[in-house]
């Protein structure tokens, strides 16, 4: 059984522009995360296609390096989120403009 | 000891002690021991070498060593001597040993006293260079010296601000001349490939004649020549160098560095007797300059001012001389004018010293009896500088205008006839004026017995200089041209019907007289500034420089720079507004530019 | 029939992933993320990848998917925030980025279709794990040196960044 490969993409570039615009588009910084997560996903997807299209299972190791990776960013980034409520008691990103100029 | 050791002596000795006086501080005796010595030594070589070579002359050439050495070029600290450059370094030596006596006693009371002689010595020396040298590029490095000694000797008494001034306008004006000389030489250089003389003038032989190059760089050379000797256009430096010390004034825009021209030419004389055109140019120029110098020195009233004036009108009848190709008559003239110059440079230093620095010859008068000595000097000098018969300066004249008459020019022949006029017109005007007639002013000095003895000396040679032994003016031929009667004698003639005139002017009061009426006024100012060539320069060059200046007020090629500057910080002021701070707009942006850069992937074709 | 099952799993995670990216609730959002990568684990398995099948569902569903909700937990204030949320998110001001990610979507398809692409057989590969475990100690155990590396210095970045300071008399947090 053959799946086509134009679907796969197509699928994973779906997902990543739905990331994309999460990430533009919402304020609130957990919903910016959650969008980053989706691109990363849509990624993930794109190396597991490969890793099956090539002989080899290089395409998982990588999909476990960037499992990897998401977790670290998630953790900093979240770390992060709890220290920017601490500061303004609100998630809105806009009000991290100090570095204005 | 041998010539040639004599020969590298003699500009080395006054050099080195230019040096020893600009660089160490002595005391007054030493100093005119050393600068005394220095000059009278060379000069005493100068006689030795005379002495020794008077029966049989061949040209001397020696060298200090090697100056310049590119490719196939050998340049050397050379020096030649022949007939032409012993005559002049007899002359330099002589004259300008007698001269530094005479600054002995007129600069005694001087602070500058140490510098003073520190400076003449250095001049002494560069021109001794010049004459020397053996090829062009020496004879340059002279020419530039002389040029600076002569900035710092006319700007000797520099706090006055007229004095600097007077110095700048001699060096500029002289170094438009250095300038085409300059490139007169790179000409020459290209042409036949070297800077020695004999052998550019040797080469010059087959050349064919009136060649173009030829005439250029003869062109070119002749202007600074110009430049140096005080010609037209470039003479008006030369009344206003007399702001400078009068023994200055008598060695250096007398008797040798207003010389330098005449050297270069008659030094290369096959090499422009080859460029006809040029030759043609010279003796126009110089009697245009004759002209130009007596009719000014008749108005003056500044004694100083009238010599200059004089100086610049016999240049130019060396020019002339120059110009139709008698060489050895502008020499001779060169050295007859020598004597005399110095000699009347010399006593009107002597009634400025007199006097306690009174220049305006209106305001003296009848000190014939009060200074006999300087009366006499001034008598003879002029006498001789009128070319009255048998002294000096009448032979030189005489060879001068039979040779012009003679290769057929006959308006110069009349040009140079109305200069004698106007030369002894202005010549017995100024003793006149100065010498007879009522006094106004009583010397309150005494003369020193130095510059009587200098001015002896000078009396001397001014009188019997035109009868010299060809043993000594060994370059000169005897032979004159042939005359006819009106050629021979209205030249001889012409200086006693001026001085007639002049008595009857004097007589009558011409010159004092005040003047009213406007045709005669503006002739009178016309003549006064020297034909106006100040103010028409400062039309044709200063004034248009000031508008460029004024134009340039803001500075354009600076504001080009300010304009980056106001551009860049525009520019900074622009894209510091896309520093918002804000996370979306950054996010956004990155989004934008993928799609941007995809959509130009997809446009450019590139798929890859 | 393994297109049957892809498609409904694909539309399924893209649905999903709409929603959370325009929900409100955050709690909500984040729910219907989960189901996202439970659909996409699924397509993993369907192209014969069950470790990385398995991965997804145990690490990112299940660890990183619970860190968020660990943290939403702390600074969710209920209703207020869902309130807040109105503000900060409208359908009028999403029109723009709509049609960025639209352009974005197409452009990447248009480059797709223009070149030529072939079929994935999707045959179930077998030890799978084994395979991997094998490729992690061979030529890839440096990646797992890094990723190690990687992990302790995110752990003692964000232990650092979310550890409150005590804020001297007077000063605000």
């Amino acid at each position: 059984m053959t799946l086509p490969l134009s679907w796969l993409i197509s699928f994973s570039f779906a997902l990543f522009a739905i990331g994309v615009f999460g990430v533009v588009v919402r304020r609130n910084l957990i919903f910016v995360l959650i969008s980053i997560e989706i691109m990363l996903n849509a990624v993930a997807l794109l190396f597991v296609a490969g890793s099956t299209l090539h002989p080899g299972s290089d395409g998982q190791v990588i999909y476990l390096m960037i499992l990897a990776m998401a977790g670290a960013e998630v953790a900093i980034g979240l770390a992060l989120v709890i220290t920017m409520f601490r500061r303004w008691h609100s998630l809105d990103i806009d009000l991290l403009s100090k570095m204005r100029g | 000891m041998s010539e040639t050791l004599l020969l590298l002596l003699i500009p080395a000795l006054p050099l080195a002690s230019a040096i020893i006086l600009l660089a160490t501080r002595l005391n007054r005796l030493a100093v005119s021991c050393l600068a005394l010595s220095s000059i009278g030594l060379a000069a005493l070589a100068v006689l030795i070498i005379q002495l020794n070579t008077a029966s049989d002359f061949s040209p001397i050439q020696e060298s200090w060593g090697t100056w310049l050495e590119v490719d196939s070029v050998t340049l050397n600290f050379a020096f030649y001597l022949d007939g032409l450059s012993l005559m002049m370094i007899s002359i330099i030596c002589g004259v300008g040993w007698l001269i530094h006596l005479f600054s002995v006693a007129f600069m005694a009371q001087d602070t500058g006293y140490q510098r003073y002689f520190g400076y003449l010595n250095l001049f002494v020396a560069a021109m001794l260079i010049l004459v020397l040298a053996d090829n062009l590029l020496l004879l340059y490095l002279g020419w530039e010296g002389v040029g600076l000694c002569s900035y710092l000797l006319i700007g000797f008494w520099h706090s006055k601000r007229a004095n600097n001034m007077a110095a700048n306008k001699a060096f500029i004006m002289t170094r438009i001349g250095d300038t085409a000389m300059l490139i007169g030489l790179l000409l020459l250089f290209w042409q036949f490939g070297s800077l020695d003389i004999n052998h550019i003038n040797q080469q010059a032989l087959d050349l064919p004649p009136n060649s173009s190059l030829v005439n250029v760089s003869c062109l070119l050379l002749f202007i600074g020549a110009a430049g140096k000797s005080a010609q037209f256009p470039l003479q008006n430096w030369l009344p206003d160098a007399m702001a400078g010390p009068t023994p200055v004034s008598a060695l250096i825009h007398a008797a040798t560095m207003v010389t330098a021209g005449i050297y270069l030419i008659a030094r290369n004389a096959t090499l422009f007797g080859s460029a006809l055109e040029v030759l043609n140019i010279i003796a126009i120029v110089g009697t245009i300059t004759l002209l130009l110098g007596a009719s000014a020195a008749m108005v003056q009233s500044d004694l100083k001012r009238i010599l200059a004036y004089s100086t610049i009108s016999q240049l130019g009848y060396m020019f002339l001389a120059l110009g139709v190709g008698a060489n050895a008559a502008a020499s001779f003239h060169l050295m007859t004018h020598a004597f005399f110059k110095a000699l009347l440079f010399l006593a009107a230093g002597a009634l400025i010293y007199c006097l306690s620095h009174q220049h305006n010859i209106y305001k003296m008068g009848g000190l014939a009896k009060k200074m006999p000595w300087v009366s006499t000097a001034f008598i003879i000098g002029c006498a001789a500088l009128s070319a009255l018969p048998l002294l000096s300066g009448f032979f030189s004249k005489e060879l001068i205008l039979s040779h012009v008459i003679d290769q057929g020019h006959p308006w110069l022949w009349y040009g140079a006839v109305l200069g004698g006029f106007l030369t002894a017109f202005y010549s017995a005007r100024l003793i006149l004026l100065v010498f007879f007639g009522p006094i106004q002013q009583a010397p309150d000095r005494a003369l020193p017995k130095t510059m009587a003895i200098v001015m002896a000396s000078l009396i001397l040679l001014s009188i019997f200089g035109g009868m010299l032994p060809e043993s000594i003016t060994r370059q000169f031929p005897a032979s004159t041209p042939p005359l006819s009667l009106i050629t021979h004698y209205l030249p001889i003639a012409s200086p006693f019907l001026a001085i007639a005139l002049a008595y009857w002017c004097w007589q009558r009061g011409v010159f004092t007289r005040s003047i009213t009426s406007p045709i005669q006024k503006t002739l009178h100012t016309l003549l006064l500034n020297g034909w106006q060539f100040d103010q028409l320069y400062h039309l044709l060059f200063v004034r248009p420089y000031f508008i460029i200046t004024q134009l340039n007020r803001h500075d354009i090629i600076d504001g080009l720079f300010r304009g980056i500057e106001v551009t860049m910080i525009m520019l900074h002021r622009l894209c510091s507004k896309s520093q918002t701070g804000s996370l979306r707009l950054y996010n956004a942006t990155i989004i934008v530019f993928i799609v941007i850069s995809l959509a130009w992937l997809i446009i450019g074709g590139t798929t890859a | 029939m393994i297109d049957t099952i892809f498609i409904i799993s694909a539309i399924i995670a893209l649905v999903c992933a709409l929603i959370t990216v325009t929900h409100r609730n955050v709690v909500h959002a984040l729910l219907f993320m989960v189901v996202m990568m439970l659909a996409i684990a699924l397509i993993f398995y369907l192209l014969g990848a069950p470790f990385a099948a398995a991965l997804q569902i145990i690490v990112y569903a299940g660890a990183i998917m619970v860190l968020f909700i660990f943290v939403t937990m702390m600074l969710h204030q209920g209703q207020r925030s869902i309130d807040q949320e109105h503000q900060l998110f409208s359908w009028r001001s999403a029109f723009l980025p709509m049609l960025l990610s639209l352009t974005l979507f197409i452009e990447v398809i248009f480059l797709l279709f223009t070149s030529d692409h072939q079929a994935i057989p999707v045959a179930v590969h077998s030890d799978t794990t084994k395979e991997i475990g094998i490729l992690l100690f061979g030529p890839y155990h440096q990646l797992v040196i890094l990723a190690a590396l990687m992990l302790l210095s995110a752990l003692i970045g964000a232990i650092h960044i979310a550890t409150p300071t005590k804020p001297a008399l007077g000063e605000e947090i």
